[in-house]
């Protein structure tokens, strides 16, 4: 009992010491100079991309910090934020797994992303499909660059077709028929979901002006144009058919009903991460055909894709040092095609990709339909839709998924739907427009 | 309360002999069960409501132990099934694939961090607790209802403003902070200052300062020695408290290298094929591989909880203490 | 000890004369050893509680995008928002629902086990602990596991209530609010238990043996005796309990991560602080909201002390 009171009154001593000792300790080694390590901040996956340039610049010093993303992208924004606050700590390089990300982290309260435009070659810039770097080019300045691109294109299961007989869809009506017949004559089988923020891939494809920036700071949405009101008028019919599916993308329920989903319409990426691994579909039946379009409009939506993004508050050798390091990763070969597993955005490592992951892979139906798929996708993605501060799909999430689950059409949720959009809209401090 | 028989004798023997008297004076039906060889009807009804909530309780927590000896088809499946320990094997090894078996270091970080904080807790809470019960001083009503107050504060008002503390003193990224902040603990405070309130009699410290002990003395030599199961109580506590905490070591330590389990249970679950379904990551995390890292991680609570099971089911975490 | 206390009783009756002479010297120095016991505890009182508190209300007050002194613009921001009435509505729709089931299940669970004081009692007591091992994040595998009935272990009760999606629970404002309160029940139940049942075990026998004598049988024990012998605690469970559901911020954004986003990430006003700091990047409005919470929380908890035992009980 004796040894118990000494252990305590140690224990106190230590406090006081402790106490005294937060006064004089050096900086940490997370402030922003401009020479020393250069500090960058990936992902899991991204991984691979680091240690490449590692590999081709040995003698630029890198300290890596693994992050969380796509289920915790609010804890990356508070770190980011608390950085803004106490003036230090930022990361020089960071990676941003959702395009929504780069509204906030280019905007004036945040101002994390660097403006590259003086920093990275014309060249460079040029060399980027036009559609896929738009996501970067924010009030004219080039604030990220773009590492993968996910276009839509139309997946579909080429042995089922033929068995059946059909033909993949070319128009959005063509479509809608075709769901309706599949309805009627091979009940139980999916023509895609609109279970989650993904169903966005409909309504981008049609150019229906959710969040389409009007001004620096105004937005325009409507959901009332014709061009989302006709999209509504396909999916409410396949919806009450049945042939959508309400579970999102990936999840248990999906993948239960995987092997019954002959088409939809979907990323670059749903070849091999839904159908080979969520849902397991044998090799030799899945390929992708040209995106689904309006007649007359040649747009098709996307989802997905990640962003690299140079710190504002780096300068010096250490600057050049980062914007080497972000453009290697988006756009070098070595890394792209030798080590990425998505679909690149910078146009001269699409080809070396699509030959290495799609050519070389025994997993698809018909390697030469999905490679034609891929290049004639590129290019259409809709740019009307800038990423901006809130999300529309996690919007969507919210208030239509749920209203879908109660057997509302979307017709019905129309309206609920662009009240809370508005609000969001507000909320992040943009004025709106609804005409 | 009960001020009578408070000090008990401390040798161990009478100290058994005190418990029985007193289970038996606290619940006849035990004493009548250890002479009958049949059970009361009311006994064998709580008996069987204890074990179908035992049950309850149990059932789903079985369901996430049995998870890592399944694969993941067999996850789809639903329902509870044992599967094999080579699963175990297979899940265990690709969470040591991410990051080069990173997990580990998680798991030293904590034990630092918590294992600091928990002794820093104990170390401030039973004196302070010892002050506000027993001793008069100017601002000790304050101090209680401020204690009070701050258990029910808001964690968003703390966190910014701790988060530029620790940084305008550089110390972002060390467990100096975040050992502190553990360290500070108000319901262990509260916790001791109960616990001295009832164990330990004025008269008994007032006798003590007759004899012309300082009140340092007093409190080594008569109050340390009393608040065994306050530390156990208030150790265990501080400790489930630190080894849970998310957001402070988040905010306090950027660098993954330094972070503790919660934080990257949190980075398993995310980078995790089962949510970054494009991510393209070099090992596979699916429940089985996330609910073994969910056991592993809190099993350490269990075994605490096993090592101060004594004190706390003895369950005088507030009230008279008899030994 | 006991014999040393019997000591000092009858040295004290002599000495009274003698120490009231010495009290004031002796008080003096009491009150300086009673600061050096409590010091360093009131240091980290200042530095993580009092320095942060001070600076929310500073910055409540402070406009976020001019520097300057904004008077109560941030607190107008706040309430005007279109989710502050409603995240007030979802946590205390939540604490109606969860608070009841909490103090009613911990106590019957208390009661039971402090009639069973034996090695049965006390492996149950283990067995009702064990989920409160998995609060904070690793509770987010369990409910994965149990909510989503395409792989629950219990999917047949869940099937038996016609549940067949993960989203047919999560999209029901009704069902996210039922499964909070188990969420929130099955983590925070086994912790509670343990402070409850302290105070079951701490009424003294002879107190018992006197309701026994009286003819009480075992519920009027209850009714009568215990439960107003552990009202305290389970008036300091109901305040604790009613601070942690109200600031609510982990358990609603796990569900949600669940869900995949069915759950809106401004459910708890919490949640919509932490919204406002981080995300919209306005921390003078993030704090205003957490001064609202903080006053409501302060002013339920002082009614509390104040009209209860808690503090000052003898």
């Amino acid at each position: 009992m004796r040894k118990f009171g000494l252990a305590a009154s140690a224990g106190m001593t230590a406090i006081m010491a402790m106490l005294l000792a937060g006064c004089g300790t050096s900086p940490s080694s997370t402030t922003t100079q401009s020479s020393g390590p250069l500090t960058v901040w990936v992902d899991a996956p991204r991984v691979s991309a680091v240690k490449a340039f590692e590999k081709a610049y040995p003698n630029i010093p890198i300290k890596m910090n693994l992050i969380s993303t796509t289920v915790s992208n609010s804890q990356l924004e508070a770190q980011i934020q608390l950085f803004n606050k106490s003036g230090s700590g930022w990361p020089d390089v960071m990676w941003f797994s959702a395009l929504s990300n780069i509204a906030w982290a280019a905007s004036p309260s945040i101002d994390y992303a660097a403006n590259l435009t003086n920093l990275v070659p014309k060249s460079v810039v040029n060399g980027y499909n036009h559609d896929a770097i738009a996501a970067c080019e924010i009030g004219g300045q080039l604030r990220c660059l773009r590492n993968d691109y996910a276009p839509n294109v139309l997946w579909y299961n080429a042995k089922l077709f033929h068995e059946w007989g059909y033909t993949p869809p070319k128009t959005w009506p063509q479509y809608e028929a075709l769901g309706l017949e599949i309805a009627k004559q091979h009940p139980g089988y999916y023509v895609g979901s609109v279970g989650n923020g993904a169903t966005y891939q409909y309504l981008w494809a049609s150019a229906c002006p959710v969040n389409t920036l009007v001004g620096s700071n105004t937005v325009k949405i409507d959901l009332n144009s014709p061009n989302c009101t006709k999209m509504v008028n396909v999916l409410d019919p396949l919806i009450k058919a049945g042939v959508l599916s309400k579970s999102p993308w990936f999840s248990s329920q999906m993948d239960a009903i995987g092997s019954k989903m002959v088409m939809t319409p979907g990323p670059t990426w749903f070849g091999v991460y839904l159908y080979e691994e969520s849902f397991h579909t044998p090799a030799g039946e899945i390929t992708a055909t040209a995106p689904i379009t309006w007649p007359g409009q040649n747009l098709t939506g996307d989802y997905g894709g990640g962003l690299w993004t140079v710190s504002s508050h780096v300068s010096g050798k250490l600057l050049q040092e980062a914007v080497k390091f972000a453009q290697f990763v988006a756009t070098s070969p070595k890394n792209q095609v030798d080590f990425a597993p998505t679909f690149p955005a910078y146009g001269p490592d699409e080809g070396p990709w699509l030959q290495k992951n799609v050519v070389g892979s025994t997993y698809f139906a018909d390697p030469e339909s999905l490679v034609n798929a891929f290049k004639k996708s590129t290019g259409m993605v809709w740019t009307g839709h800038p990423y901006l501060k809130f999300s529309p799909e996690d919007i969507w999430e919210t208030t239509v998924t749920p209203a879908l689950d109660r057997g509302e059409t979307l017709q019905q949720i129309w309206p609920t739907y662009q009240k809370a959009l508005v609000n969001y809209a507000q909320e992040y401090g943009y004025s709106v427009v609804t005409k | 309360m009960n001020h009578e028989g408070m000090i008990q004798p401390s040798s161990p023997e009478s100290n058994k002999v005190q418990d029985v008297v007193q289970t038996r004076a606290v619940d006849p039906r035990i004493h009548r069960e250890s002479r009958l060889p049949h059970l009361h009807a009311g006994t064998v009804l709580r008996i069987f409501v204890m074990v179908v909530l035992g049950i309850c309780f149990l059932y789903p927590i079985i369901a996430l132990l049995a998870a890592p000896t399944r694969s993941q088809a067999n996850m789809d499946l639903g329902g509870i099934a044992i599967g094999s320990f080579a699963n175990v094997h297979y899940a265990w090894s690709q969470i040591m694939g991410f990051d080069n078996g990173i997990f580990l270091q998680w798991f030293e970080n904590t034990v630092i961090m918590v294992g600091g904080g928990t002794i820093l807790a104990i170390a401030i809470s039973i004196p302070s607790g010892y002050a506000m019960a027993r001793l008069q001083f100017p601002g000790r009503s304050v101090l209680l209802i401020v204690t009070l107050l701050l258990m029910v504060m808001p964690n968003t008002v703390l966190v910014i403003p701790i988060f530029l503390e620790v940084s305008t003193v550089h110390l972002l990224n060390s467990y100096g902070p975040i050992i502190l902040i553990f360290g500070f603990f108000p319901f262990g405070v509260y916790l001791a200052y109960i616990h001295f309130r009832n164990t330990l009699p004025i008269e008994l410290i007032e006798a003590a300062r007759m004899d012309g002990l300082r009140e340092s003395g007093i409190f080594l030599r008569i109050a340390l020695p009393l608040s065994r199961q306050a530390v156990a109580l208030v150790g265990f506590f501080a400790f489930v408290a630190g080894w849970t905490n998310f957001f402070l070591p988040f905010v306090l330590l950027p660098q993954t290298q330094k972070a503790p389990l919660p934080i990257g249970l949190m980075q398993l679950i995310s980078t995790s094929q089962l949510f970054n379904e494009e991510a393209g990551l070099n090992v596979k995390l699916y429940m089985p591989e996330l609910a073994l890292a969910s056991v592993v991680t809190v099993l350490p609570i269990l075994l605490v909880f096993l090592v101060a099971q004594r004190y706390l089911q003895r369950g005088t975490i507030m009230g008279a203490v008899k030994g | 000890m006991a014999t040393v206390r019997r000591h000092h009783f009858s040295e004290q009756r002599k000495e009274v004369h003698h120490s009231q002479k010495k009290s004031h010297r002796v008080r003096r120095r009491l009150s300086w050893d009673a600061w050096l016991l409590v010091a360093p505890f009131v240091i980290l009182l200042f530095l993580a509680g009092v320095v942060p508190a001070v600076y929310a209300v500073v910055e409540s007050f402070t406009s976020t995008t001019s520097g300057g002194f904004a008077g109560f613009a941030n607190y107008h921001t706040v309430i005007t928002n279109f989710s502050f009435w409603s995240s007030f509505e979802d946590v205390g729709i939540l604490l109606l629902v969860w608070l009841p089931i909490l103090i009613v299940g911990v106590v019957l669970l208390a009661l039971l086990i402090d009639a069973t004081r034996n090695w049965f009692g006390h492996l149950m007591m283990f067995i009702y602990y064990i989920p409160s091992a998995l609060v904070g994040i690793a509770n987010f595998m369990l409910w994965m596991l149990l909510i989503d009935p395409t792989v629950s272990p219990i999917k047949f009760l869940l099937r038996a209530i016609g549940v067949k999606t993960l989203d047919g629970i999560l999209a029901r404002q009704s069902s996210v609010t039922l499964v909070l309160a188990l969420m929130l029940f099955f983590e925070g139940a086994g912790s509670w238990l343990l402070i409850v049942y302290g105070g079951l075990n701490s009424i003294s026998g002879e107190v018992l043996e006197a309701a026994k004598i009286d003819g009480c049988n075992t519920w009027h024990t209850i009714r009568y005796v215990k439960l107003p012998l552990i009202a305290p605690w389970i008036g300091y469970m109901a305040l604790m309990n009613f601070a942690y559901g109200f600031q609510l911020v982990l358990e609603p954004q796990l569900l949600s991560i669940i869900g995949q986003g069915l759950i809106s990430p401004q459910w708890s006003p919490n949640q919509l602080s932490y919204t406002f700091a981080y995300s919209i990047g306005n921390i003078g409005a993030a704090a205003a909201l957490s001064i609202i919470m903080l006053l409501i929380t302060l002013g339920i908890a002082f009614v509390v002390v104040t009209r209860t035992s808690i503090l000052e009980r003898s």
